[in-house]
């Protein structure tokens, strides 16, 4: 395809675009059916499944995962463990990066080769000891064993070392001669320049804190603190039969992520792209 | 050190102390005593003791039965059958395990870089809309896979799912066509998710779904970082496309394909939501991973000292692929 755009024909041109429309819906039809399947009944989906549209849009089935589903309470449950993780990695790794890129300290370059290397560690690995920990410090099914540790990110570190060494050192002279501190120079200097990484890590974060599963599924057992995942795999067993409920359920957790998605969609690609490709 | 340096020394270290602290408690303790955990009993309710490598040894070991081997042989088994009762793991559910888990990656493997590749060689080019039809192939992505596995739940589901009904209304169609033929097409009726011959395979489908649009947004990056002027210099000497793509963009991208590879692999090791959700490893445990029979055992039956054990074999496992992966790489990867 490259370079060679103007060598192609009108035909050629359409031929791509149905082919591509084609995949694109068979992609996402998934999400569609999700959808549609959420303003059904359970005769309606059953009567027929590839039909998208029942009788009228049934707005209900959203009342009931909301109210009798507990699944509002489940959202915000999510929402301030993900805003509190998202907060909290960003200004660690703020720091933590700004130290490793810009502050000299004896063993600064090997304590960021041991940063590096765990970041192949999986963290099923330390499951079984947080848990224990988390049991010690009386944690356990409490926001805080979804919250502080998952608060420091050596993936994040790492995004922003690498784009504070790219910023002109010159910036942080001028404000150095004039007296400021470091704690300045990071938050007023740094910060503002850095709203690409900073944007790109909290897609990173957010994805990861509201999807998260395993870890809560294990750490929280009291369904007022449930997450959205977990209040899901629930309703599944008690919804069986009844899709309509557990595709309304499936679209309040898939959908946050899904516009935030839309709406930042280049910094989703610009954190992907570049932590694949500077590893 | 003079005074400035010791200034700025503690500086630094006083930047780096919340994520050191945290670092230090939440996770190099962590991997201290899951280590620890591994050579231990521990079950959550009495206090570890240190067995040694039992745990590794129940795992990874076999137990040898001449006896069995020989009465084997004498009902009629043939050798090959009859190896089945001489050499007898120790916890034939953990090699269960593992041998679906490298089924599944070679799966997703297959499944997810080739195709990716080529969604991306199709959506590098410089024509309207390119961005809309990507955001389209990124979303299962961003979708929690507990929900994308609760919809294709019931996608997969044998009496009313989606593929099924898609299916038989398909057969159905043809079956009008082929019957002046003389001849019917059966119904297919393929209980994806409750036949122990296809779950699997469901399940590997559904993860790639969800990977497909990350592999193809990091080749995408990287077809996009190939100089230009390569590709001019080819078209000036009268490369055609397709000679371009093998000759200039593949070997220029293989550091990506082993990226994609290495990171891929290492993600379906650590698979748990989707056979949780859709299947409980079932059926016949013929979608339990390894790290679900982890959780099984560290979780469900508090076995934590055998549960880090395997905790570790998975660290192990992913340790060696990624080696081996790079061993090979040195030889077919291009570099510039």
């Amino acid at each position: 395809m490259l370079g060679q755009v103007e060598r192609i024909t009108v035909w050629q041109k359409l031929a791509y675009y149905v082919f591509m429309s084609i995949l694109g819906f068979l992609v996402i039809y998934p999400f569609l059916f999700m959808l549609y399947t959420s303003f059904k009944d359970s005769p309606e989906v059953f009567a027929n499944i590839l039909r998208p549209f029942g009788e009228r849009l049934r707005f209900e089935n959203y009342f009931i995962v909301l109210g009798t589903v507990n699944m509002g309470r489940y959202m915000l449950n999510t929402a301030f463990v993900t805003i509190s993780v998202v907060i909290g990695q960003i200004i660690t790794s703020m720091m933590g990066g700004y130290a490793f890129a810009r502050i000299n300290f004896p063993g600064r370059d090997q304590l960021f080769r041991i940063y590096l290397g765990t970041i192949m560690i999986p963290f099923v690995v330390i499951m079984i000891p947080i848990y224990k920990q988390m049991q010690l410090f009386g944690w356990l099914d409490k926001f805080q064993s979804l919250i502080i540790p998952w608060v420091f990110t050596a993936a994040g570190t790492f995004l922003f070392r690498q784009f504070f060494k790219s910023i002109p050192k010159d910036l942080e002279e001028a404000a150095i001669i004039d007296g400021a501190s470091r704690w300045t120079i990071l938050w007023r200097i740094f910060a503002p320049l850095s709203v690409p990484a900073i944007a790109t890590q909290f897609t990173i974060s957010f994805l990861y804190a509201w999807n998260s599963f395993i870890w809560p599924l294990v750490a929280i057992q009291s369904k007022d603190n449930y997450v959205v995942t977990q209040g899901l795999a629930d309703i599944q067993g008690g919804y069986h039969a009844s899709p309509p409920i557990i595709m309304a359920g499936a679209t309040l957790v898939i959908l946050p992520t899904v516009l935030i998605f839309l709406m930042a969609q280049r910094y989703f690609i610009e954190g992907v792209a570049t932590t694949g490709m500077k590893n | 050190m003079n005074a400035n340096q010791r200034r700025e020394a503690i500086e630094g270290f006083l930047f780096l102390l919340p994520n050191f602290l945290g670092f230090l408690i939440f996770f190099a303790v962590p991997l201290a005593v899951s280590f620890y955990y591994s050579f231990t009993d521990y079950n959550l309710f009495q206090p570890p003791n240190f067995i040694g490598l039992q745990n590794y040894i129940t795992a990874l070991g076999f137990s040898f039965s001449p006896e069995e081997y020989q009465a084997a042989l004498s009902q009629g088994a043939t050798t090959w059958q009859a190896l089945g009762d001489l050499i007898v793991p120790k916890d034939p559910t953990f090699w269960t395990a593992l041998g679906n888990t490298f089924q599944y990656a070679i799966g997703v493997l297959l499944l997810c870089i080739m195709p990716s590749f080529l969604l991306a060689w199709l959506l590098n080019s410089k024509l309207p809309g390119m961005t809309i039809f990507r955001g389209a192939f990124y979303i299962p992505v961003v979708a929690s896979i507990v929900g994308s596995a609760l919809v294709w739940f019931w996608i997969y589901n044998r009496d009313s799912g989606v593929i099924n009904i898609a299916l038989s209304s398909l057969v159905n169609t043809l079956t009008n066509i082929t019957q002046y033929l003389g001849f019917e097409i059966p119904e297919p009726i393929i209980g994806w998710l409750v036949d122990s011959n296809y779950a699997l395979i469901s399940l590997v489908i559904l993860t790639s779904w969800a990977t497909i649009g990350y592999d193809m947004v990091i080749f995408l990056a990287a077809l996009q970082g190939i100089p230009r002027h390569l590709f001019e210099a080819a078209t000036v000497d009268g490369a055609t496309r397709s000679q371009s793509l093998i000759k200039i963009t593949i070997p220029m991208i293989t550091p990506t394909i082993f990226f994609v590879l290495v990171t891929n692999t290492i993600a379906v090791l650590q698979i748990f939501s989707e056979p949780y959700i859709m299947t409980q490893g079932g059926p016949a445990n013929s979608t339990l991973t390894i790290v679900y029979y982890l959780y099984q055992k560290g979780f469900q039956r508090f076995q934590m000292g055998y549960g880090a054990s395997l905790a570790w074999i998975v660290f192990g496992l992913i340790f060696i692929i990624t080696t081996l992966q790079f061993r090979i790489a040195n030889r077919w990867v291009y570099e510039e």
